[in-house]
């Protein structure tokens, strides 16, 4: 079978599509566990983030819709023209290619940290780096079915560590609830929009693999959702058990699961968020990687972006071990990161957005007249007939 | 696809992952000194520390159960006194079975908040470590005594510690809850307590105790809690799930209650700079022993009731002088006294918390506690026999 009739053959189904958005959106925050800012008010930055996330996939589902084809770095090609689309599509794989960077870090500054020590953190991140490039280079539908099957386990995961813990859970934990101002929450609020819900921009590019009867919008939506559930259900975890503990650790839903223990026969169930890192963490770097070869693709007129995946994911290997001079910058980078993405998460999308609808119509405005005077004698128009 | 195709996929998988576990920290259990407690106690030589490790020496026979080894070690940091070893022993310490860390006294009375940092940050121990405080003169003395079970001091006082929702004597606090008091400490005053470890020496042996919850201002030590109050203060924190009630008519201890369950709430009442802590206790008890020559009480008898009267007045009155004891002695926020108010009452504790430590000698209690007896336990002897 030729390389283009993989493509046209295995069309990503709508459900397969949410569950790879929505391990995007989880995988790194259920390890680090979300904000510490608002501490006991985080559920609530999360809901509020996701209230704000709600138009900003809109925005992506209307740019996916301006041309036939769901191509979204084509589309902001052509809404853009060729002179600033390009530089608005450079800017974007760029983004995608940074944070791509960093998270691959961070997977493998928590595989090195906590469980391989004495494993050099070159050797772990180019075995993600390699699984990564031969799954992508299989195509993007074999990321979205093993994303079908990933989430699961992830999902599962989170629950059963929510269940077996109940026992170690202080419900006062919560209290006293929204009473600390408006600046932590705002300030949660934010970080949260822009890490993760807002990386949704790079989920964009996916949409060209989507089965055409599914429509953008509910897929994106039920994809976010899902993974709002899922970060809400761990962070309520983590602050239950840990309390004001959880604001300290590096890998907050790890050290919480490490506590949890089942008499003296079943312990040690963080395991369970090792597997989740593993599995979201490498739906989320091929995502990333998609994203940026598929930029790299759209910006020189290539093909495919098959023949980009190993140079991109070298690439990216390379930036993620110069992106951050040690792990307490990983951290410390999350007070500006929100503020850095804004410009790629909500101003760039939107201003494609108004450009493209605007060129949109200025077209529509300009073919009407001259389809009026085509079809006067047709009785296509019954209006230019007249009564 | 048929569901034994499925079944034989899911297999293939797990094999598969099972074989891609990382291999390059390999280890063998034999190149490791497997740590099951250790005691800190002041350095020696110009050091900080003095460390005292519970090693499992792993030689020996298969019948031969694993022997307690001790290790010391100075150092100027935790860390520094670990790696201090390999230069006595040639295996690296292994921390993930570590159960217990015992301190001396001077040790927890200069603070314990930057000694917890290690075991806090290191990836090995884990975070349900229990801290407890030593009664002898120091802390290394509690691994000395040779139990007749022979297993290491550590897993017994692991054991005990364990063991105490049948008990009720002492708080255990893991690690992580040490960390989140003590955390809390900086906006909640809440203090900490730690259960304190003595060996007991009886005829022609040994063997260790814990029996009281030593007190902290903050970090630092500053007393202990008199032993039958041990019961009162786990049931305040909400943390009893067991444990014996002595009670009589006239303030005798001839009854005992054997505590089924538990439960105490505490609501803030603030007006001004003054607190009052209202505290609701519940109690569902089984009359376990009447110690007297004649039986009186029965679940049928109408003095079954005067039981529930005399347990709730033993509490209520127990309950209150622990806690004037505390505020008198120790000025200690044990009870999360402050916690509860920051909890319930925001406002008012952003208006008390800069004076907490001089309020909350002056916090008032009104205690109430409700005793239901359950069950009689197997017996039902009449009046009379």
């Amino acid at each position: 079978m030729s390389d283009h009739d993989h493509r046209t053959e295995h069309k990503i189904t709508a459900r397969q599509m949410e569950d790879m958005v929505a391990l995007t959106l989880i995988s790194s925050t259920v390890v680090t566990g979300s904000s510490d800012i608002a501490e006991q008010d985080t559920w609530f930055c999360m809901l509020v983030a996701f209230a704000l996330v709600i138009p900003m996939l809109w925005v992506h589902s209307q740019i996916l819709e301006l041309y036939p084809g769901r191509d979204y770095y084509g589309n902001i090609l052509r809404a853009c023209g060729p002179v600033a689309g390009k530089a608005v599509l450079a800017a974007l794989l760029l983004y995608s290619l940074l944070l791509g960077s960093m998270y691959l870090r961070v997977f493998g500054e928590f595989i090195h940290t906590l469980n391989m020590p004495e494993t050099p953190l070159i050797v772990i991140l180019c075995a993600i780096a390699a699984t990564v490039i031969y799954t992508l280079k299989n195509r993007l539908y074999v990321v979205a079915r093993l994303s079908k099957f990933m989430i699961l386990v992830l999902i599962f995961s989170i629950l059963i560590s929510g269940i077996l813990g109940i026992g170690k859970m202080d419900f006062n934990n919560l209290k006293p609830v929204l009473q600390r101002g408006f600046e932590p929450i705002y300030r949660g609020s934010l970080l949260i929009f822009a890490l993760p819900m807002g990386e949704v921009v790079a989920c964009g590019p996916l949409f060209g693999g989507l089965d055409r009867k599914s429509k953008i919008f509910p897929t994106l939506l039920k994809g976010t959702v899902i993974a709002v559930l899922a970060l809400l259900f761990a962070n309520v975890r983590n602050l239950l058990i840990l309390g004001r503990a959880a604001t300290i650790f590096t890998f907050v839903s790890y050290e919480c699961v490490s506590t949890i223990s089942i008499g003296e026969f079943l312990t040690r169930f963080e395991v369970l968020i090792g597997f989740n890192l593993l599995l979201g963490g490498f739906v989320k770097t091929c995502v990333f990687l998609f994203s940026t070869c598929e930029g790299v693709a759209k910006l020189f007129g290539m093909d495919d972006y098959e023949p980009l995946a190993a140079p991109c994911m070298l690439l990216m290997l390379t930036i993620s071990q110069i992106v951050y001079a040690n792990m307490e910058e990983v951290f410390n980078c999350e007070e500006y990161l929100p503020y850095a993405s804004l410009p790629f998460q909500v101003a760039l999308p939107v201003a494609v957005l108004i450009v493209g609808k605007i060129r949109l119509a200025g077209k529509k405005k300009r073919r009407k007249p001259k389809k009026q005077i085509c079809t006067v004698p047709s009785a296509e128009s019954g209006a230019a007939q007249g009564p | 696809m048929k569901p034994w195709k499925k079944i034989v996929l899911a297999l293939e998988t797990v094999l598969v992952l099972s074989l891609c576990v990382g291999c390059w920290n390999y280890h063998e259990v034999e190149n490791y000194t497997i740590i099951a407690g250790l005691a800190i106690d002041k350095g020696t030589g110009g050091h900080k520390y003095h460390l005292t490790f519970e090693c499992i020496s792993l030689m020996g026979g298969k019948d031969t159960p694993p022997q307690p080894v001790l290790i010391e070690a100075d150092g100027d940091t935790i860390f520094d006194a670990v790696r201090g070893t390999i230069s006595m022993t040639d295996k690296k310490l292994y921390f993930s079975d570590c159960k217990v860390v015992i301190l001396s006294k001077e040790i927890a009375e200069n603070g314990i908040k930057p000694l917890m940092d290690f075991f806090i940050r290191d990836s090995e121990p884990r975070l349900t470590l229990n801290f407890l405080v030593s009664d002898e003169p120091t802390a290394g003395e509690v691994f000395r005594p040779k139990l007749a079970s022979q297993q290491p001091v550590s897993y017994q006082i692991a054991g005990m510690l364990q063991s105490q929702y049948a008990l009720g004597r002492v708080l255990a606090i893991p690690l992580y809850q040490m960390y989140d008091i003590l955390g809390c400490s900086e906006t909640c005053d809440e203090s900490l307590t730690l259960p304190n470890v003595r060996v007991v020496k009886t005829k022609g042996s040994e063997m260790v105790q814990t029996s009281n919850n030593v007190v902290f201002h903050q970090d630092k030590m500053v007393g202990t809690l008199p032993e039958e109050d041990g019961i009162y203060y786990l049931m305040l924190r909400n943390k009893l799930s067991g444990g014996l009630i002595v009670t009589g008519p006239d303030g005798g201890k001839d009854i005992t209650l054997e505590i089924l369950k538990s439960s105490a709430s505490i609501r803030p009442e603030v007006s001004g700079t003054n607190a009052t802590m209202k505290i609701a206790i519940q109690v569902n008890a089984a009359l376990a022993e009447e110690n007297t020559d004649s039986l009186q009480y029965n679940l049928a008898n109408e003095k079954f009731r005067k039981v529930e009267k005399m347990g709730a007045e033993t509490i209520e009155q127990n309950v209150k002088k622990l806690v004037a004891d505390d505020q008198k002695d120790y000025g200690a926020d044990i009870f999360g006294f402050g916690k509860r108010i920051y909890e319930d009452n925001y406002s008012d504790w952003k208006a008390l918390s800069p004076r907490w430590e001089k309020v909350f000698p002056k916090v008032k209690c009104e205690v109430h506690a409700e005793v239901r007896l359950k069950n009689a336990a197997r017996a039902y002897p009449k009046e009379g026999t």
